[in-house]
């Protein structure tokens, strides 16, 4: 027994032994498994082997569309397919791949959505050379160019390399950076170098996929799809894009979608945008991108694993429909405005082009308008580099020298000439201001050297200074970026800013403002004949001659004047190409009770449709300087001039400094100002003794005038302080709902109230800025009896189904704080200004059983420019309807828009409700 | 230092067992990494060719070993730690990782020649020798606490860069054999038993964190595995698909499997941390115990070699060896049979990876010297 204990305890002991017994049993437990995965259930497992692939695909959520009051298609869905490429694809044969598709593309009339990328391009007339930013040979943006292209890192380029001209750094990615063949033409080594310099930007996110062409065709698609394993990598998304049938009438409006960028998708990313998403960039399609959106949904489909078909299919997320907006606006009427608006504009504008320039902008001649026309890229200077006509060789050549010439001409003007720069010449001060842009747009130049304290920034915004004691005062006062040319933080102006100066004037060689600006002068200095000139432009297409006008100039049948006025009146040549004023305007048209918008449009505008699927009108409509992105009537402020004194007499009336028996004798210039010029009245023939009515009828500004300064509640000896007054005038201006945003549903400009000269500010001078909309938006206010309402476009909101989700809550806002009984002495003084003053422009509308009232407004902003030229109205008299303002900036007197207004209140009335299409 | 006299008694049985077993294990890489057996152009998988040329920098490996005198080789210990230390951690800063992982872990040295070498391996022996040799001196003391003490630090220091690379799997295995080490070192019960009963707590706790709402202890991604383990149909396309698909493989092979080279190839990783189910698949059952027989035959042998040794120095390097190969083994089995969660670790002298085999081949060099200088006692 004992032996048996002893040997249970050594056991015990035996401590390998135990290691082994736990080894065991940890093995026992694996081996029953083994059995039971492999004996029991080896069935079950032969058949999980080749089970199911499960795979997520995404379902296309359909955006909602935006109609007109009458459901006429404003912005439609139609199905387009967008090429994408993975770069992470190994391809060592992508250059061919990449002609082949860009041959396939040709053929359908389609473009590689990669544009403007690379940093060099070439012209027959400048060779090769370095684009915007990257023209500076010291630049960041050159230097990590070149660094990608050598394959190094910026610290590692050698002195040899940092000095490649664009033409080497051509050479370097054909032959060595992306390898491509050295026989074929040059545009195309081009061409493929841009996309392979985009994909190559593409290597730190591999698996993101780069959009290659939209819109292509189904021949496109199919080549595409059939030769899969040539075009490895290459593969096709359907989208929803846009059309928008109504084009550059609701561009502005409507706005348009887009490809989602970074930014967008790193804001949005809680809302499930995916990288190859469409997302409104501006109008109604951005500021509702929420409502219109379609909710992209998952689908995950189960495939066997043995057979591989589809086994079943389970939705995850619905895709949604996203909701459509209906406008208030009709589409017709829409369009009958913006008609009337641009007919009006070349009008103003035929009637200034008078064959002799005047200053100011006053009247322009022939020449004038030509050179505004190659300023503004309407006649491409591009083109006419790259022209093998010999005319377009003579004048480029003739382009060269003085582009050469003018360049040093800056580059001395600036370092030694003791000319003050408001004695400049027309030619240097343009040069001399893109000189100065090119520096602050490329961040060169901080734009902190605006300051007010600098007594040399003072002197220099009066174009008192030299040019170079400006720049001294810059270099001074550490505003460059000196590590940008090279320079030593502790280097002087002496030694820094030649350095600065040529690398800037050698960068602006190719820059297309700069040869504009050139080619102009080479005309104005008649370097090159000006008759050649028009007859090159309608050899490069310029200019159409299905009129027979070549002929006719070249016959001496027309002159250019008459010729270009023949160009404008047949719509070839738009208020919009020429830029000069006046080339914009804007205007709105709203239910005085309601603030329903009926009409809202600013010119220039551009089609939308184009702009989405043409680069070159791409390019042609974010270049162009008279801005025709621009939403004029909701983001261009302007001082109101007259249109401001309903204002003012609403404050004089309600707070008991004027009433109707307060006369007032125009005595011209108006003497209780605190500045030392005294502003007077615009007529110089007194307007005698007027009451609050009467001036409003003539506009007389003396009276108006008094009113501001009483608003300042005067001391006895005639001393006050102007802000006494300002805050009056801001009281009445936000209760009458003019200095307030108007609530309408797209972003606008913030309206400012004058903060300066009370006096001046009672007659819409001083430094206030409002909009066309906040101006009608107040006028409403004074025509339906003091309701203050938000003006809207969007009538209301509903779904797929028809069912309305939203509908427009019309409720005033609030209500102003004048009594009708003064708003109704207002009311009479603009009755009075359109059956009295404006009787030549109106009178027929009263003839026609129209009673409208209104009120002109011409504004002064700039003594460079004529006067603004405002007008806001309502009809009817008895029972306001809607209201129209206008304003055409710098139309130079507020006359202008008389007529404007009067063909729009007929339009307004002979509408008729269309025949309702079928859906 | 050396001498050729030390050649004698040789245990080739042990040899020849894990020549068997490396010999499985280069087919099977061959197999796993889709090989073709073809007569005519013969060529040989690049992998294979690896695995083959590991084995024979092993099998030299164990030649100098077993020349080395027997206390040359005890001087050699410490500096050995040490080297090991200094490679641990110097992984963790110019280290790169796998293909899957990327390099948020961080386990191998990048050689030139595209041959990595991977420290946590070696680590493995280096720890077995300094703490056999250890335990050896303080035998006597060994149930003191002071004694305990520093034996923690040894195993701590390099345990704790092993998890920081970090690599779990292998922290596992080396805390096992500190146990093993400890366990066969006499330690008494006393101390045994609650390190058992606290080392088990430990596991279940970590487990029931894993699984809460708010896990706190592990990391994101072995969180993951664990849930996953424990429901892989819900996880069947990220974390739980290994296990589905190697759990199939090693299931369809049946009883004889699907012949040899006949995988379906839809076992991932299959050359290193699933190869087992390579052998599953294709050898079936009874190809599977035999290669599990195999295994535990070499764990047996080397333990019985040290019962055979002349010091616990010697018995204890034999049981670190044995251990250490024998539960990685378990694991690996564990993880591809789905009884384990997902964690990757290689089937010694059976999956791909120089490092594994040469290591292991260390230690078979190690059990065969000790073997070799009991027999020259006699």
């Amino acid at each position: 027994m004992k032996k048996f204990l002893s040997s249970i305890r050594s056991l015990f002991g035996d401590r390998p032994l135990w290691t082994v017994i736990v080894v065991g049993m940890a093995f026992v437990i694996l081996i029953r498994n083994l059995y039971t995965m492999q004996i029991l259930n080896t069935q079950e497992y032969e058949e999980r082997i080749y089970e199911d692939q499960a795979e997520e695909y995404e379902v296309l959520g359909v955006r909602g569309n935006i109609y007109d009051c009458y459901g006429r298609e404003l912005a439609v869905n139609v199905t387009s397919y967008s090429l994408y490429y993975k770069p992470d694809t190994v391809n060592p044969e992508l250059n061919d791949t990449l002609l082949s598709l860009m041959d396939v593309l040709a053929q359908s009339g389609e473009e590689l959505a990669i544009r403007d990328v690379l940093p060099i391009d070439y012209n027959a007339n400048s060779g090769f050379f370095y684009t915007d930013r990257f023209a500076n040979p010291n630049g960041t943006a050159r230097l990590n160019f070149l660094a990608e292209i050598f394959g190094t890192k910026r610290a590692d380029l050698t002195e040899e390399q940092k000095r490649t001209t664009a033409e080497q750094a051509y050479q370097q990615m054909r032959d060595e950076t992306f390898s491509i063949d050295e026989s074929l033409p040059l545009e195309t080594v081009l061409r493929l170098e841009e996309v392979r310099y985009a994909l190559f930007q593409y290597r730190w996110t591999p698996e993101e996929p780069v959009l290659i062409a939209e819109n292509i065709s189904d021949r496109t698609q199919a080549v595409v799809l059939e030769q899969s394993d040539k075009y490895k990598g290459f593969y096709v998304e359907t989208v929803y894009s846009r059309t928008y049938p109504q084009g550059e009438i609701f561009a502005h409006i409507v706005g348009y979608t887009g490809h989602i960028n970074e930014a967008e998708l790193e804001a949005y990313a809680e809302k499930g945008y995916t990288e190859t998403d469409r997302i409104g960039k501006t109008g109604l399609e951005a500021s509702f991108e929420d409502t219109l959106r379609g909710k992209n949904g998952t689908v995950k489909v189960t495939y066997s694993g043995r057979t591989g078909e589809r086994l079943s299919e389970q939705t995850i997320s619905e895709a949604t429909r996203g909701q459509d907006l209906i406008l208030t606006i009709d589409a017709d009427f829409q369009r009958e405005c913006y008609n009337i608006l641009y007919q009006h504009l070349k009008l103003l504008l035929l009637d200034k082009i008078t064959g002799t320039s005047e200053d100011n902008n006053k009247a322009y001649s022939a020449d004038d308008i030509v050179a505004a026309l190659l300023l503004n890229g309407f006649f491409d200077t591009s083109l006419i580099q790259e022209s093998t006509l010999p005319d377009a060789r003579r004048y480029t050549e003739a382009f060269n020298q003085e582009a050469d010439t003018a360049l040093q001409t800056i580059v001395d003007t600036l370092i030694h000439s003791d000319t003050l720069i408001a004695d400049y010449s027309d030619e240097m001060i343009d040069y001399f201001s893109l000189v100065i842009s090119y520096l602050r747009e490329n961040d060169y130049l901080s734009t902190d050297y605006r300051n007010d304290e600098e007594r040399v920034y003072v002197r220099y915004v009066s174009g008192l200074t030299t040019a170079y004691e400006f720049l001294e005062y810059c270099y001074n006062g550490g505003y460059f970026k000196l590590e940008e040319f090279g320079l030593d933080p502790f280097s002087t102006a002496e030694e820094g800013l030649p350095v600065i100066l040529q690398t800037t004037v050698e960068a602006l060689r190719h820059n297309r403002q700069y040869e504009q600006m050139v080619f102009t002068n080479v005309l104005r200095k008649d370097l090159f004949n000006m008759r050649d000139f028009i007859l090159l432009c309608y050899d490069l297409g310029f200019l159409s001659n299905e009129d027979g006008s070549r002929e006719m100039f070249s016959n001496d049948e027309i002159d250019l004047l008459n010729l270009l006025r023949m160009k404008i009146r047949q719509d070839e040549i738009t208020p919009g190409d020429i830029n000069l004023d006046p080339s914009s305007g804007s205007m709105i048209v709203t239910d005085c009770d309601t603030g329903k918008v009926r009409a809202i449009v600013s010119y220039p505008s551009y089609d939308t449709n184009q702009f989405l699927n043409s680069y070159e009108y791409y390019e042609k409509v974010t270049s162009d300087r008279s801005s025709p992105m621009l939403f004029r009537a909701l983001q261009e402020t302007r001082a109101p001039g007259s249109t401001f004194k309903m204002c003012t007499s609403s404050a004089g009336l309600e707070l008991g400094y004027i009433d109707l028996n307060t006369f007032v004798y125009d005595n011209y210039a108006y003497e209780n100002v605190n500045s030392v010029a005294k502003p007077t009245c615009w007529s110089k023939i007194s307007h005698g003794s007027v009451n609050v009515i009467g001036a409003l009828e003539v506009s007389c500004n003396y009276f108006f005038y008094d009113v501001g300064y009483r608003l300042c509640d005067p001391a006895p000896d005639g001393s006050f302080n102007d802000n006494v007054g300002l805050e009056k005038l801001k009281y009445y201006a936000l209760t009458l709902g003019l200095g307030t945003k108007t609530g309408i549903e797209l972003p606008e400009a913030e309206p400012l109230i004058s903060t300066q000269d009370a006096v001046r500010s009672a007659i819409g001078q001083g430094s206030h800025g409002y909009t066309v909309a906040n101006i009608n938006r107040y006028t409403n206010t004074i025509a339906n009896g003091g309701d203050v309402c938000d003006l809207y476009l969007v009538d209301h909101i509903q779904n797929s189904d028809g069912t309305v989700t939203y509908r427009k809550d019309t409720t005033p806002v609030s209500k102003a704080d004048v009594t009708e009984e003064h708003l109704d002495i207002i009311k009479e003084g603009m009755r009075l200004v359109n059956t009295e003053t404006s009787k030549d422009d109106l009178e027929i509308l009263d003839i026609m059983g129209m009673k409208t009232a209104g009120k002109t407004g011409t504004a002064e902003e700039s003594y460079l420019h004529p006067e603004h030229a405002w007008y806001t109205g309502y009809t009817n008299f008895d029972d306001p309807e809607v209201s129209i303002t206008i304003v055409i900036p710098y139309g130079n007197g507020s006359d202008k828009c008389l007529p404007i207004f009067k063909d729009l209140v007929e339009a307004y009335y002979m509408l008729e409700e269309p025949e309702m299409e079928e859906e | 230092m050396f001498d050729k006299n030390n050649l004698r008694g040789i245990d080739l049985l042990l040899l020849f067992l894990i020549s068997a077993l490396t010999f499985i294990g280069i087919v099977m890489i061959g197999s796993a990494h889709h090989w073709v057996l073809d007569q005519e152009h013969f060529y040989l998988d690049p992998l294979m060719k690896r695995q083959i040329l590991g084995y024979v920098i092993g099998m030299f490996v164990i030649l100098f070993i077993l020349l080395l005198n027997y206390d040359a080789l005890k001087l050699i210990i410490v500096p050995a730690y040490f080297g090991v230390l200094f490679l641990l951690v110097i992984v963790l800063f110019i280290g790169v990782g796998s293909e899957a992982e990327g390099d948020d872990v961080r386990r191998w040295i990048q050689l030139p020649a595209g041959f990595t070498i991977q420290p946590s391996e070696f680590a493995k022996i280096a720890l077995i020798l300094i703490m056999a040799w250890f335990l050896n001196i303080y035998q006597d003391r060994v149930n003191h606490i002071l004694i305990l003490l520093v034996l923690a630090g040894i195993l701590g220091v390099p345990l704790f860069l092993i998890y920081k690379e970090p690599d779990l799997s292998t922290s596992i295995v080396v805390v096992s054999i500190g146990f093993f080490l400890l366990f066969n070192a006499k330690l008494k019960w006393r101390w045994i038993i609650p390190i058992v009963i606290v080392g088990v707590l430990v596991v279940f706790l970590v487990y029931r964190d894993a699984m809460s709402e708010t896990p706190r202890i592990l990391g994101k991604y072995q969180v993951l595995r664990i849930r996953a383990w424990q429901d892989p149909e819900a996880y069947q396309l990220e974390d739980a698909y290994q296990t589905i698909k190697s759990t199939a493989a090693i299931g369809s092979g049946g009883l004889t499997g699907v012949g040899l080279f006949q995988n379906s190839g839809t076992v991932p990783v299959a050359t290193t941390d699933f190869i087992f189910c390579i052998i599953g698949e294709e050898l079936g059952f009874i190809g599977a115990i035999s290669v599990i027989g195999l295994q535990l035959l070499i764990f047996v042998r080397i333990l019985f070699i040290g019962r055979q040794a002349k010091d616990l120095f010697g018995q204890l390097v034999c049981t670190g060896v044995a251990v250490s190969f024998i539960i990685q083994s378990a694991i690996h089995i564990g993880v591809c049979t789905g009884t384990l969660p997902n964690t990757g670790i290689p089937l010694p002298f059976v999956s791909y990876g120089m490092s594994s085999l040469i290591s292991s081949m260390i230690g078979i060099g190690l059990v065969l010297k000790i073997n070799a200088e009991s027999k020259l006692d006699f």
